[in-house]
């Protein structure tokens, strides 16, 4: 019970600061693809250092729920992600965009995830 | 005694209340994705619980969560195209608590990958692959349907090819029009 309310809150913290992110590169750079883009990065990074930390009985499971399932959870958003994928398709020929978009975003998101995973693993 | 207030002066300080409006209304839409959050987290860790998709075990595949991001990516297109492009006059407030708050929070974007590694464990690669395509096309699809049904567009219809309707400029120029809506 307390597990889950702890995830419910740190998720919730989560968008939040992914929400400031955005304005932030809404500000800096006029759009917020980017900052969408780096915070999926980011999330499965860390997402797999702590998958690699949790298999070599560094931090407890716990954690890895509150975490993983908490706050980068709020932080990075499948939704978000494919609804920029699929509104950069809008004006003619954008498709091209919108194809480079989310397949960057979902293979580099899965590269940073093994990157985390594995380099923790050999790192130990 | 007369108080003089400089042009300079005039400006700064109509620029510090500027600013100020601005800080107050990002706190409050800061505030509104928090509580969007908590509603949207809240509804993804009891359908988590509750769901149990275990009848159609498939190679470890996480039905729940392709599930539930199937169906927020759904929901964040539509709200996204009802908000941005078809109704862009309707108040910020909502957008902010119900689509980045609330079903921003709803989806899983890491626990996919979380779960890409545990049937990467497995000896059949094209089951890996099999499971990043689905999730993949699934969430862009429907995030893309969304898009298309909250922007309330229709292909544009084919003119009538009768000559009673070519030689009239009003309506050719209504054709037009219509075309270029989208409609």
């Amino acid at each position: 019970m307390w597990v889950s309310i702890l995830v419910i809150v740190t998720s919730a913290f989560g968008t939040a600061l992914r929400f400031c992110q955005d304005r932030l590169f809404c500000r800096l750079k006029g759009n917020t693809a980017m900052s969408i883009f780096a915070a999926s990065l980011i999330a499965c990074l860390v997402c797999g250092i702590l998958n690699a930390l949790v298999t070599l009985v560094e931090v407890s499971p716990l954690l890895l729920e509150i975490v993983c399932a908490g706050f980068l959870c709020g932080y990075s958003s499948f939704a978000v992600i494919s609804t920029v994928a699929a509104l950069l398709a809008r004006p003619k020929g954008g498709w091209k965009k919108s194809l480079f978009y989310s397949f960057s975003s979902f293979l580099l998101s899965l590269c940073f995830y093994f990157i985390g995973f594995f380099g923790v693993l050999i790192l130990h | 005694m007369v108080l003089t207030v400089s042009g300079k002066q005039r400006t700064t300080g109509i620029n510090k209340a500027r600013h100020g409006a601005a800080e107050r209304h990002f706190l409050r839409e800061a505030v509104l994705v928090f509580l969007g959050g908590l509603a949207g987290a809240a509804l993804r860790v009891v359908l988590a619980n509750f769901l149990n998709f275990s009848d159609f075990g498939f190679y470890n595949w996480n039905w729940t969560y392709l599930f539930i991001n199937v169906i927020g990516s759904f929901a964040f297109g539509f709200l996204a195209a009802l908000f941005r492009v078809r109704f862009p006059s309707m108040r910020n407030r909502w957008y902010v608590f119900l689509a980045e708050g609330a079903v921003g929070s709803f989806t899983a974007f890491d626990l996919v990958f979380s779960q890409i590694s545990l049937i990467a464990l497995q000896p059949e690669v094209w089951i890996l692959i099999l499971y990043v395509g689905v999730n993949f096309a699934a969430c862009i699809g429907c995030s893309a349907l969304g898009v298309w049904w909250g922007s309330g567009k229709r292909p544009a219809k084919k003119q009538r090819k009768s000559p009673r309707h070519s030689p009239l400029p009003a309506r050719r120029k209504q054709g037009a029009a219509a075309a270029r809506h989208g409609y």
